[in-house]
């Protein structure tokens, strides 16, 4: 350990010090700004859930079958098949 | 050096004042400054899961929450030209200003202004930025079939409770847990979720063995037939033979649950399980089966029917027509109360009451919706002979067309009654099965050759000359019963107006696939239930079985006048594409001499063409049948025809 005295090893130890705590102080702010990205994304599922919800609410209205049944014969012209013309197949 | 003493002196005060102060934080006072620390930053948060959905058993969703916000006001943190934006308020929340400024001026701290709006209502009166309104997040319960299926659903309250019907029995499913969950946020009050993210609990699903397609013909029938008799209500009732499951259950008068507040308590009410009536000649299946499970009579047996009076004791009884000589089986055919009476008298009330209640009357069916009735069966010693003759004809006995439907549904089921249900199964939110309602098998009523012989009788219920011939569909085979029951008069004694008109079905006769009942209650045209209610049951079997994918005796169906399908073109445009299909079709690599040709046609017409003649196909694409290749079965050789189909080019007109 030439040439390696005392000051040195110091000043090394303070250099490591404190790169330790700027890597602590670094990896807090990410754990900081990852959960602000977390909450974000975690009410942006719940809108589009919500939204999901809307939309399928919706569209099992559009295609109730008094609905659907009314826009067949009336906008269609379509009738409910006789016994006689139903085929089932296999 | 006295400085120096000075300076070092005040130095290591100064140290020791501030190692004091550390040691008063982080020793003494440790746990109570963590803990101000923690109220500051961490929130705790009850977090109530979205309620489930209710889906038919085909997953079509009939009750489900959508996101909402519940507006409210704190009057006295309201700015003073609040009464300006009034009307702006009144117009983003559609209620009437009046309401609006009666809120604003409320004597409280804090009044609701609007419960459950829409979220679009709630941006809208965010974008007015008004100190002293705000939101918090809710849900709101939404039926989007309107009236369907309403008294089977139930509906529940502005809390998400359920307080009838589904909603009310699996309320604990549907509802699920309340969690709490602590969340850190910072000094604006933004949630940092650095702890990582808990997941927010999840309600569970339901899923019922409703079918929307048959629940929707059952009440468009039913509401039909109730205009159209001026009744006063109906019911309907579907039950799978084979499982006890419940297909279809309506009402009419029927209710919005998105609205129940709109009508009367007596409307949201299920009368099929709970309100009984008494089943009239609907019963005398139940009798008819007892007897012949006894072997105390033979479907041709002969019975003298008195010419159409019978006294028992100081009290006579009628049939509607004046009947001598009939076999038994002609007696259920043309429902003779007096020959039933006699029948009942042959089986005596202890085997009669054993019977009956083994067909589950009398009790709870057990089915999972509140409210359900036991009926009316009274005790075999409270039973005088004039109750056993009655009670033979259906008088005197409370049922629920749900227990009734349920002793048919075990004749249906080779005389084994199970327990009806409604719920197939609860799922989580992945659509994992949490809990499965399996059929449950409870006894076997009468022997399966009791039952195959009864529903041969019963066939001939609807054959021409039986009372319910209206329900006959030709080439399907079914067997059912009429019903015309006298209602009780609330002053004691039978109404002399009021009747009940019912009839009971089983389709297919020889395959039970579906057992109905229909009731209209006090129709006004006609009374019995052969007039009123076997029409309505034909018109539901007739598209029920399209649903269901019964097919009937193609010999016995009328003969088809297009076999193109004529729902979907008018009939002048079908003659026209025909020839062209055909045309196109003869472009076609030929088919070999002997072989039947498919070409030009379309799948239903290649398909009827090959059920008529007993071949068998195989089919790929859609449109009309371009290509045909013969090939053996390798299973059995017998000529298997492939099928290529092509859509056509031509553009409807």
């Amino acid at each position: 350990m030439r040439g390696f005295n005392h000051w040195q090893g110091y000043t090394v130890l303070v250099l490591v010090g404190l790169l330790l705590a700027l890597a602590q102080v670094w990896t807090r702010l990410q754990v900081i700004a990852i959960g602000y990205t977390l909450s974000n994304t975690r009410q942006l599922v719940h809108t589009l859930q919500g939204e999901q919800q809307e939309l399928e609410a919706q569209w099992s209205a559009l295609t109730t079958p008094s609905r659907l049944s009314e826009q067949a014969t009336q906008r269609l012209g379509l009738s409910a098949p006789q016994p006689e013309q139903v085929i089932v197949m296999q | 050096m006295e400085r120096l003493l000075v300076v070092g002196g005040a130095m290591a005060v100064g140290m020791l004042l501030v190692l004091t102060r550390l040691v008063q934080f982080t020793v003494v006072q440790s746990e109570q400054l963590a803990r101000q620390a923690a109220s500051q930053h961490n929130q705790h948060l009850t977090f109530t899961p979205r309620r489930g959905t209710i889906f038919d058993r085909h997953g079509e969703p009939l009750a489900l929450s959508i996101p909402a916000e519940s507006l409210f006001v704190r009057p006295r943190k309201l700015p003073a030209q609040v009464v300006t934006h009034v009307p702006a308020l009144a117009q983003a929340i559609h209620v009437a200003p009046q309401a609006v400024e009666a809120v604003l001026h409320a004597p409280a701290p804090f009044v609701w202004l609007k419960r459950q709006a829409t979220p679009h209502e709630a941006a809208q009166v965010r974008a007015l930025s008004l100190a002293g309104i705000d939101s918090f997040e809710t849900q709101r319960r939404f039926y989007p079939h309107g009236t369907l299926a309403a008294q089977l659903l139930g509906f529940t309250d502005i809390d998400a409770k359920g307080l009838e019907g589904i909603e009310r029995i699996y309320d604990e499913y549907l509802r699920g847990e309340s969690a709490e969950i602590m969340q850190e946020r910072d000094a604006l009050g933004r949630p940092i979720l650095a702890q990582g993210a808990e997941l927010p609990p999840e309600a569970l699903n339901v899923r019922l063995t409703l079918d929307i397609g048959l629940q929707y013909l059952a009440e468009r029938e039913l509401e039909r037939a109730v205009r159209a008799t001026g009744a006063k209500a109906g019911t309907v009732v579907m039950l799978d033979p084979q499982t006890f499951a419940v297909l279809a259950l309506a009402q009419f008068p029927t209710f919005d649950p998105n609205d129940p507040k709109k009508v009367p308590d007596g409307l949201r009410r299920n009368p099929a399980i709970s309100d009984p009536y008494e089943p009239g000649s609907t019963l005398k299946v139940l009798l008819a089966a007892a007897a012949l499970d006894a072997k105390l009579v033979r479907p041709e047996d002969q019975i003298f029917c008195e010419v159409g009076r019978y006294r028992v004791g100081k009290h006579t009884i009628h049939d509607h027509h004046a009947y001598g000589w009939l076999s038994f089986a002609q007696v259920l055919q043309r429902s003779s109360n007096i020959c039933a009476a006699k029948v009942g008298e042959r089986l005596g009330k202890e085997m009669y009451q054993k019977y009956l209640r083994a067909f589950g009357l009398g009790q709870r069916t057990g089915i999972d919706l509140p409210a359900e009735s036991p009926g009316l069966l009274a005790p075999t010693k409270d039973w005088s002979r004039i109750n056993l003759v009655t009670a033979s004809f259906g008088q005197g006995i409370a049922v629920t067309p749900l227990q009734l439907t349920a002793a048919y549904a075990a004749l249906a089921n080779g005389g084994v009654l199970m327990r009806p249900y409604v719920v197939q199964e609860v799922l989580s939110a992945d659509g994992k099965v949490v809990v499965a309602n399996s059929p449950q098998r409870l006894w076997q009523v009468v022997r399966s050759e009791t039952a195959r012989r009864l529903l041969e009788i019963l066939e001939k219920v609807v054959e021409k000359g039986g009372t319910g011939w209206r329900a006959r569909i030709e080439g399907i085979r079914m067997a059912g019963k009429t019903g015309t029951s006298q209602k009780i008069s609330p002053t004691g004694g039978y109404s002399a107006r009021g009747r009940i008109a019912s009839f009971i079905g089983i389709v297919p006769a020889d395959q039970p696939r579906l057992v109905m009942l229909v009731a209209i209650d006090e129709p006004k045209t006609a009374v019995y239930g052969g007039e009123v209610a076997a029409p309505v049951f034909r018109a539901i079997v007739q598209e029920a079985l399209a649903q269901l994918g019964i097919s009937g005796d193609i010999e016995k169906l009328s003969p088809v006048v297009s076999p193109t399908p004529v729902a979907l073109t008018t009939r002048q445009s079908t003659t026209r594409h025909t020839l062209e299909r055909r045309a196109t079709a003869s472009q076609a690599p030929a088919v070999p001499t002997g072989a039947p040709s498919f070409l030009g046609m379309s799948l239903r017409e290649a398909m009827f063409t090959a059920q008529q003649n007993g071949w068998r196909l195989t089919v790929s694409g859609s449109g009309y049948v371009t290509e045909q290749t013969e090939q053996a079965d390798p299973q059995t050789g017998e000529p298997l025809y492939a099928l290529t189909l092509s859509p056509t080019t031509e553009k409807e007109p």
